[in-house]
């Protein structure tokens, strides 16, 4: 019984560690926001319009008028989006064209605008699905925004409210596009959404009745997230993570029942995943970031914090910790900031120092005043900082953060001693090495002898306990091995039989360098050739060395056997018969007689250019020899077109004065 | 009795030496181009002969070269073949394709066919 509940508290305390808010990691750079405004605005057409669609045009518009940023070809873009709304009279390009007006602030909307989509609005408010309803319901707020009158009473929009709640998956709390249809994450956060600018407006009674009954099942469907590495998403997209997190904001500020459903935590996870959203592909994707961010920059559940450490290593000393705690955009959020604890992360249980608050004169540079520098080493130190906002609506973060003082060591007080026995080593004479130096004469020992390595790390000096400390010895035949060196109260120790040792070398006597190998994560590592070390070992018979490198097989290739050849005589022979109807062409000329009568030798510009065509032809079959002795298909290829070009031209030529010539000819014979 | 004299008359007519005699007769009359393209299509298929004669023989290696080569014998052959039909007087072409057009369209079958074949070189 007493096992149990030791377990069972433990279980609560680990879970309550686990579920300690230790804000994001990062923040979403101004570099990454005005990436994403670069890639909005490279969108826009000449038109005004983006991508040349009222869908996209909506995201690129909304997510500058997010930022502050202005919107180009403002008139252009009116222009055309005004005419897209006398032209469509779908409720997705009405809610598109309307929204668009009002976030650029057109001053297109009026009565007669109104008086165009109120009949479209009730129609699907009454029967559209859950996309159309919230269309239709977005629109009419922004109509109403405009100040303008648009007749849909109450009893429509409570009726809206009932539709939207009947489409629910009463299980899991998603939300089904129309009652034929499978439920899902994606429309949840547009339900969400509309329902709570319903319940805003309405403020009745019966309709916070149906939207109780969505808020119960908040917590399910905020269980239906993916949390990998401490980022929470939904569906896996950024569209339904984000659209999920901006309903179930706008539904707390109309419902306080949300907060038992919706964890600081949850909030700060889905920041966590919004700040490594750094590649955006699509305007759909840069709305749903900008308004994802904005969301968890201002809302009601908690602000992701992330605490940022000016400096991380420092050289020597710790003059002080100097950080800075920012809002998901960067912004400065005046806090309460103090050091719970510090502690050596080698030695964990003793903290250095404890509740110290940092201050800061402008409420964004933190730091400790009489920051006590002196405690901090070198070393790498474990700083647990907690943060209270000064707005107090929001609770505390805890943070871890690591430290580091890094600096140089020098070894001290190094000294080796060969003796019989390991108790003769108390008694027997050291030999003492200064750092970066080496011995002279060889330290010999044999087999039957023990060898002891100390020596002292400093730092300051103060001794300092590194994390690695090692001798290694190698000898010219490559054989080697590598002692490790413990640590004890304030200096480095090992005592090794040579016998031991021999077994490391696999028994091969002779002359070994010795380095001593120190590396820490906070220091330069050190590789000291000390000494050099004589072991006779006897007769005894050398085995393989251990070796840190396992054995490779030799590697082999296979080549594929050359083809069998013919020999040389009855190659040269068929080379001769190949060749020998060349003979034959040509001997038949001379017989059958060339006939060069047509060659144009009285018209210079005919003779250049049938000249020229000859050479052109010679040319494309010397090319052709030319890439087969010895260049590229590319660069043959190259050649060959800027060839073609005067081939073709005196080609044509050549032909045309012959065939005139030819006509003529004939025409004296008849 | 008239009609066995007669067989008998064309039996002594078709004779090797006399069907020689005749096409020389008959060839001597062929004009001098088409002479010289007949001597053309002998040189490539006497050149086709032989280097198929060697693949049988002695063996395929270089095979993309023999492809090349071959390719480039029987295809020269068909081209030059077609280049003769167009330009003889005989088939009449002469009213539609001139001969410089025929030519013309020679060439550039030629290309053509050797930028397939030397691809096949080695």
């Amino acid at each position: 019984m007493k096992t149990i509940s030791i377990f069972l508290i433990l279980g609560i305390i680990i879970t309550v560690i686990a579920a300690t808010n230790s804000g994001i990691s990062n923040i979403y750079s101004k570099y990454d926001l005005n990436r994403v405004k670069d890639y909005i605005v490279s969108k826009q057409d000449s038109n005004g319009l983006f991508n040349g669609e009222l869908k996209d045009t909506y995201y690129g518009v909304s997510a500058l008028q997010r930022i502050q940023e202005t919107i180009g070809k403002s008139k252009e873009l009116c222009k055309n989006v005004k005419s897209q709304l006398t032209k469509n009279s779908d409720i997705e390009s009405v809610f598109y064209a309307v929204s668009i007006l009002s976030e650029a602030k057109c001053g297109g909307l009026d009565a007669s605008v109104v008086d165009i989509v109120t009949p479209l609005l009730k129609t699907k408010l009454a029967s559209g699905n859950l996309i159309e309803i919230y269309q239709a319901v977005n629109t009419i707020f922004t109509l109403q925004t405009a100040k303008l009158n648009v007749a849909i009473d109450n009893n429509t929009l409570e009726a809206a409210v009932g539709k939207l709640v009947s489409l629910m998956d009463a299980e899991e709390g998603t939300f089904k596009l129309s009652d034929s249809e499978q439920a899902n994450l994606a429309n949840t956060g547009l339900a969400y959404f509309t329902l709570a600018r319903l319940s805003h407006r309405l403020k009745s009674p019966e309709a916070d009745k149906l939207i109780a009954k969505v808020v119960a099942k908040v917590g399910s469907v905020m269980s239906a997230g993916d949390e990998t590495q401490g980022a929470l998403s939904f569906g896996g997209n950024l569209a339904t993570t984000s659209s999920i997190l901006h309903g179930v904001l706008s539904l707390s500020s109309v419902n306080d029942q949300i907060t038992d459903f919706v964890s600081a935590e949850q909030i700060n996870s889905i920041g966590e995943y919004l700040v490594k959203q750094t590649n955006i592909e699509s305007l759909s994707d840069a709305y749903y970031l900008i308004l994802g961010l904005k969301r968890c920059q201002k809302n009601s559940i908690n602000q992701p914090l992330h605490l940022n450490l000016l400096q991380t290593v420092y050289s020597n000393q710790l003059d002080n910790v100097k950080l800075q705690v920012q809002d998901i955009l960067g912004a400065d959020v005046p806090s309460k900031v103090v050091i719970s604890q510090a502690v050596l992360s080698s030695a964990r249980t003793s903290p250095i120092i404890s509740n110290v608050e940092l201050t800061s004169a402008d409420s964004k540079t933190y730091s400790v005043q009489n920051f006590e520098s002196g405690k901090f080493k070198l070393g790498s130190y474990v700083f647990d900082f907690k943060i209270t906002p000064v707005d107090t609506q929001f609770g505390a973060i805890t943070v871890r953060r690591v430290l580091t003082v890094s600096g140089a060591v020098a070894v001290k007080d190094f000294k080796v001693a060969v003796a019989d026995t390991k108790e003769a080593l108390g008694t027997a004479t050291s030999t003492v090495v200064e750092f970066g130096k080496k011995l002279k004469s060889p330290i010999n020992a044999n087999g039957n002898q023990t060898v002891k390595f100390f020596f002292r790390i400093v730092s300051n000096d103060q001794p300092f306990q590194v994390k690695q400390a090692a001798i290694q010895l190698y000898s010219s035949a490559g054989i080697e091995t590598v002692i490790p060196v413990a640590f004890s109260v304030d200096a480095f120790s090992v005592t090794l039989g040579v016998k031991d040792i021999a077994k490391r070398l696999g028994n091969h006597a002779g002359l070994y360098n010795a380095d001593l190998i120190i590396g820490d994560n906070t220091i330069t590592p050190i590789k000291w050739n000390f000494a050099e070390l004589q072991f006779d070992l006897g007769a005894v018979e050398p085995t393989t060395p251990l070796t840190r490198f396992t054995d490779s097989q030799p590697i082999t290739h296979k080549f594929r056997t050359p083809e069998k050849r013919p020999p040389q005589t009855i190659s040269d022979g068929f080379t001769i018969l190949v060749l020998s109807p060349a003979l034959i062409f040509l001997l038949g000329l001379v017989k059958v007689g060339i006939n060069f009568k047509r060659f144009p030798t009285n018209n210079l510009v005919a003779f250049v250019s049938t000249l020229v065509f000859i050479c052109c032809i010679c040319s494309v079959g010397l090319l052709i020899v030319n890439y087969w002795i010895g260049s590229t298909m590319d660069v043959t290829l190259k050649n060959l077109g800027l060839l073609l070009i005067p081939t073709v031209f005196f080609g044509h030529q050549t032909l045309s004065y012959m065939n005139q010539e030819r006509s003529l000819l004939k025409e004296k014979e008849n | 009795m008239s009609s066995t004299t007669a067989t008998k008359n064309r039996g002594d007519n078709l004779t090797l030496s006399s069907i020689i005699s005749s096409f020389s007769d008959s060839y001597s009359k062929t004009p001098q181009k088409l002479k010289i393209i007949d001597l053309f299509l002998i040189y490539t298929f006497l050149t086709g002969v032989f280097v198929f004669g060697y693949c049988c023989l002695v063996g395929t290696f270089p095979f993309n070269s023999f492809l090349a080569s071959f390719i480039s014998c029987v295809g020269c052959f068909i081209l030059t073949v077609c280049l003769r039909i167009q330009i003889n007087p005989i088939n009449n072409f002469g009213k539609t394709i001139s001969v410089e057009r025929a030519f013309a369209d020679y060439l550039f079958c030629n290309l053509i066919l050797h930028l397939v074949v030397f691809n096949f070189l080695g």
